[in-house]
């Protein structure tokens, strides 16, 4: 592949701008020039050497680096970080202490950010294809010629009346307000989003269960006893670095952490506890948990009557059926462990908590499962309680209290079939809206919904969605996909079936309001800053979409009156006690006389609260007023023991071991939905596996997170590779060798609540062979984290290294030290089946059935 | 003067290479060397396997191999302990890289010269704790004066009971382990660099 110009750049780039901000003039070189001097007096601190030789050139008489506190974004966690930044070059990044969730910690990702910010395969110019879509063709071309065709093309469709053929994909967007305010103004409801790929069955279980949020956040540091069904905390949570934080705390207590999961994650080889078991199963083991600890009275039955809208006994009669020898028969473990682990879970109620993500959620049953899993919590009452298993309204800041400035537009009137996705029941049942990811493409492709214009913000979709190869399909008609314009800061599979690519500035160059799930429970406000100017003609959002909405007009413009973000931000920030200033300086405000959110529900509402309110004599529920949409009356709250008490925030102010919402949910969909948690057993795997047959999982390591990680030179030196990992039995079975090349070819499930669910081939990828004692022997594992065929040398180990139009040639001293190049790398999403949970919609990353064949 | 050293608790590192992503970014190190980094060792037998991490880097021994191989006299230990190496003096002999047990020192494409951790003495002299100590999000390293019973460091040895990588070769490391699981002698791929041999390639 070529990515030369087809023509000179139009604009005149800057002649010392590649060296000047590249990898070229390196600190390494200023730090051995002063490493001598360093050592005779005594040792000067590695900054001030740098600034020294710096001021000698420039001039400047600064003697220390700046700390500017901003936010992460390697990943999604989103933790204070600190730039230390001297003469316009961000030296490193340490965590910032004043962050409540991160408390000061980073991970590798984070330390990183340099080499990211850096990366001299980085984009940093507008381009526009030349040559046949993908053929890798570019010019270099003004930000005025991109801004003008843009506009002109969305202009059109949106003065056709329909704006819904403008389609946002967005991959992790922190940015969420301003995304939100462009496509509403312009009026497109096709805003396409990724979770279905991440947490759609887990925030859908929960939702069911507690109403109030769909995110359930363990008082970690407070518990004696941690369960976790699938959770990798240690490496790739969306909580990472808080959760793990408090797990070691707690861990220096006493606490005692229990992990069940296929593969040894680096969480379950810190866990006091680690059993292996087939997946698919997590939930049957919980319910067999729940089995043992409604049996043995092991229970806390006066919460549960108080609380639970299905009563104990009924709830012992639902479990009945779900014994721990037939969760052994399933799972793998032992029926005697699933006993004594649930014993000793319910012993240490309250202070106990389940934690669970993608191992349990990832699935075809994924809601079931994670539906069990927060059962046990009911079961033992440890809701809401310090130490328990608790959870906070608020999955960012308090948007009440900072609310967005006005005017901002309503949502869009015109319908998108792709992001509504009716078929799953509750994908789009709760507040924060899921919808299903994994089925966008092939619906384009299927003609289901007219595209005239798409957008990926962020999102290597050609890359990182399952079924990768039918996204590249569809990215590469023209017909589907008449106009496509790529936001990203890599060069990407995606970017590189884009009309035009502009190019986005780093997390470490721009501008947002954010905040995350309070692990500490109290929820908190804090502020992205640029800690270096944009590279190159890098720009975010924030700026593009303003002037892409002037442009555009037709009204849009009015929801963008500020001149910069810093305006916006000012306005933003103004409820907050010193306002802009301070966050500029703090990076970080929460509210110091917000208390932990333990046990919500056991709030008693106040005389002018109940002033008013009507009681439904049955239930106790209390309602006032009526909803303004459906005239429905609103439940405020429930009477229990002659209290009036706020209660869950479900329809039965009740925790909902039974859900009649979601059975109903279903019959509109055409889907059973069962009311309890159940096990269902996956229908694809019940059946003799022969000997070269598997389950393919996939993992994340903890280096890595989406496609951005991959530019960053440091974090891939550490793993660059994703061979097949396989049980030592299974591999001496099928007389496979550690190193040995394997074909994996892959099926689609046998399934029909499942698209194309026929049990055909999908598709073979060749890898080698990694033997581990550390996986189930009917796993094979391949982390997704790999694979990338453009984006740079560092990314792509050695095989793109093409130049980019505008660049020059990368810069880099290192790049002749790249020991990695040819290690082997393979894009496993190309082989995972597009596979959403029937009822929630969330991929099931791991219960692929592969064949598999020793080659070579 | 202080005297240095450096305790990693093993009970709490979760395997991040914060550390050593830190250690690349404080000093630049070139791509395929490193200062510090995360071993990580499997142990046991399905269905009740474990792994393994710890974190290693220069030992900054009392009895140092380096120090004493060393013919033009580069490595120096400063007041407070700290072994470094003096660019300006290294031939490039490579007896100091022979001679240490723990694979801490490489040759630096760049300078030509032997380079390894220098316990971040830059930093430290100015009252701040190593690159490695401060990225670590667990606090699983502790760095500090051994010499002051009230330090953190010495606290920690008191309470728990520690040991050192490779005893047997008497070097005297003043970078201890709380090590629970008896981890250390596990280690197999020797020294501080990764083990580059572990890579399969894709042709």
């Amino acid at each position: 592949m070529t990515r030369d110009a087809a023509s000179p750049p139009t604009a005149n780039p800057d002649p010392t701008g590649g060296s000047r901000d590249g990898w070229r003039l390196s600190r390494r070189d200023l730090l051995r020039l002063g490493a001598m001097a360093a050592v005779a007096v005594g040792g000067v601190g590695a900054i001030e050497i740098t600034d020294r030789l710096l001021d000698d050139r420039t001039g400047d008489s600064t003697p220390e680096a700046t700390r500017i506190p901003s936010m992460c974004q390697m990943c999604t966690t989103a933790c204070g970080i600190i730039g230390h930044v001297a003469n316009g070059r961000l030296l490193k990044i340490t965590g910032n202490p004043k962050d409540p969730n991160s408390q000061g910690a980073v991970c590798a990702k984070g330390v990183a950010g340099p080499s990211v910010l850096y990366d001299p395969f980085r984009m940093l110019y507008p381009l526009k294809r030349v040559g046949e879509r993908g053929s890798g063709r570019w010019r270099r071309i003004t930000w005025e010629e991109a801004y003008d065709e843009i506009a002109t093309r969305l202009r059109e469709i949106r003065d056709r009346g329909k704006p819904e053929e403008f389609a946002f994909q967005q991959g992790r967007n922190r940015s969420s307000d301003i995304v939100s305010r462009f496509l509403n103004a312009y009026g497109t409801p096709s805003h396409f989003n990724h979770r279905a790929l991440c947490s759609a069955n887990r925030r859908a279980a929960i939702a069911t269960t507690i109403g109030e949020s769909d995110w359930d956040l363990g008082d970690f540091e407070n518990s004696r006893y941690v369960l976790n069904f699938g959770s990798n905390w240690a490496e790739a949570h969306q909580g990472h670095i808080p959760v793990a934080i408090r797990m070691m705390r707690a861990r220096e207590k006493g606490a005692r952490l229990v992990t069940f999961e296929t593969r040894m994650s680096n969480t379950a080889a810190l866990s006091d506890e680690w059993f292996c078991v087939k997946p698919g199963t997590d939930g049957l083991i919980a319910l067999a948990m729940a089995n043992v600890i409604c049996r043995e009275g092991l229970w806390d039955r006066t919460w549960l009557e108080t609380w639970s809208n299905y009563p104990p006994d009924k709830i012992l009669e639902h479990v009945a059926q779900y014994t721990p020898a037939r969760a052994e028969q399933e799972s793998g473990v032992p029926a005697t462990t699933i006993e004594r682990i649930a014993r000793e879970f319910a012993a240490a109620a309250p202070e106990c908590t389940t934690i669970c993500n993608r191992g349990s959620q990832a699935h075809r049953n994924g809601y079931y499962n994670d539906r069990a899993i927060t059962m046990l919590n009911a079961l033992v009452g440890n809701m809401g309680k310090r130490g328990g298993w608790c959870w906070h309204p608020r999955s960012s800041w308090d948007k009440k209290a900072i609310p967005e400035p006005e005017p901002v537009p309503d949502k869009p009137t015109a319908r998108s079939i792709i992001a509504e996705a009716k078929d799953w029941p509750l994908a789009n049942a709760f507040a924060g809206k899921m919808k299903v990811a994994e089925i966008i493409y092939l619906w384009i492709r299927e003609g289901r919904q007219k595209i005239s214009a798409l957008m990926t913000y962020n999102a290597d979709t050609a890359w990182s969605w399952p079924e990768a190869q039918l996204v590249r399909g569809v990215l590469q008609d023209e017909k589907l996909i008449p106009f496509h314009v790529c936001i990203d800061v890599m060069y990407s599979e995606t970017s590189h079936l884009a009309d035009i690519i502009l190019p986005w500035a780093t997390y470490l160059e721009r501008w947002d309001i954010d905040a995350r799930p309070p692990q500490g429970l109290v929820d908190y406000v804090s502020l992205r800053q640029p800690v270096v100017p944009p590279r190159g003609e890098s720009k975010d959002i924030r700026e593009i979409f303003p002037e892409l909405a002037r442009r555009i007009g037709g009204g849009m413009e009015a929801y963008f009156p500020w001149a910069t973000t810093e305006e916006y931000l000012e306005e933003y920030f103004r409820p907050v006690p010193g306002g802009f200033a301070r966050m500029r300086a703090d990076g970080v405000w929460m509210d110091p006389t917000k208390k932990p959110h333990y046990e919500p529900h056991t709030k008693p509402l106040t005389a002018a609260e109940l002033d008013g309110a009507a009681e439904d004599a049955e239930t106790g529920i209390i309602y006032k007023g009526a909803d303004s949409k459906t005239g429905e009356p609103v439940a405020i709250g429930i009477r229990i023991g002659g209290v009036a008490l706020r209660g869950f925030l479900t329809p039965s102010r009740k925790v909902e071991i039974y859900s009649d919402f979601v059975v109903e949910k279903g019959k509109a969909a055409g889907r059973e939905v069962h009311p309890l948690p159940v096990y269902e057993p996956i229908p694809s795997h019940q059946r003799e596996f022969p000997d070269d047959h598997l389950i393919m999982t996939s993992y994340k390591i903890n280096v890595h997170n989406a496609h951005r990680t991959m530019q960053s030179k440091w974090l891939q030196e550490i793993s660059h590779t994703n061979p097949a990992l396989l049980n030592r039995a299974t591999a001496d079975k099928l007389g496979i060798g550690d190193g040995d090349w394997i074909e994996v070819t892959s099926f689609r499930p046998l399934d029909p609540a499942v698209p194309m669910g026929d049990g055909s081939e999908l598709g073979t990828l060749r890898t080698r062979v990694r033997l581990t004692e550390g996986v189930h022997p009917l796993v094979i594992a391949i982390a997704h984290n790999a694979g990338r065929s453009v984006g740079g040398a560092y990314a792509t180990n050695g095989k793109d290294d093409a130049a980019i139009p505008g660049y020059g040639e990368a810069a880099d001293p290192d790049l002749d030290r790249l020991w990695w190049r040819g290690a082997i790398s393979v894009p496993q999403n190309d082989i995972l089946p597009i596979y959403p949970d029937p009822v929630a919609g969330g991929q099931a990353y791991h219960d692929t059935v592969v064949r598999i064949r020793k080659v070579g | 003067m202080p005297r240095f050293g450096m305790l990693i608790d093993l009970n709490t590192c979760i395997g991040c290479h914060a550390c050593s992503v830190a250690c690349k970014n404080e000093f630049d190190v070139p791509l395929g060397v490193f200062r510090d980094t995360v071993k990580y060792v499997e142990d046991g037998a399905y269905p009740n396997p474990t792994r393994h991490f710890i974190p290693v880097l220069c030992n900054h021994c009392e009895d140092a191999p380096c120090l004493n191989a060393c013919p033009t006299d580069a490595i120096t230990r400063l007041p407070n302990g700290e072994v470094v190496i003096n660019e300006g003096d290294c031939n490039l002999n490579r007896f100091c890289m022979a001679a240490c047990p723990y694979g801490a020192i490489y040759e630096d494409p760049q300078t030509q010269t032997a380079s390894k951790c220098t316990f971040c003495d830059h930093r430290t002299s100015q009252g701040e704790a190593p690159a490695c100590v401060e990225a670590c999000p667990t606090n699983c390293r502790i760095f500090g004066d051994l010499d002051d019973p009230d330090s953190e460091i010495a606290t920690r040895m008191r309470e728990n009971d520690t040991t050192v990588w490779k005893p047997d070769e008497h070097t005297a490391p003043r970078v201890f382990y709380v090590d629970p699981k008896h981890a250390l002698p596990l280690i197999v791929n020797d020294g501080v660099q990764v083990d580059k041999t572990a890579d399969l390639q894709d042709s």
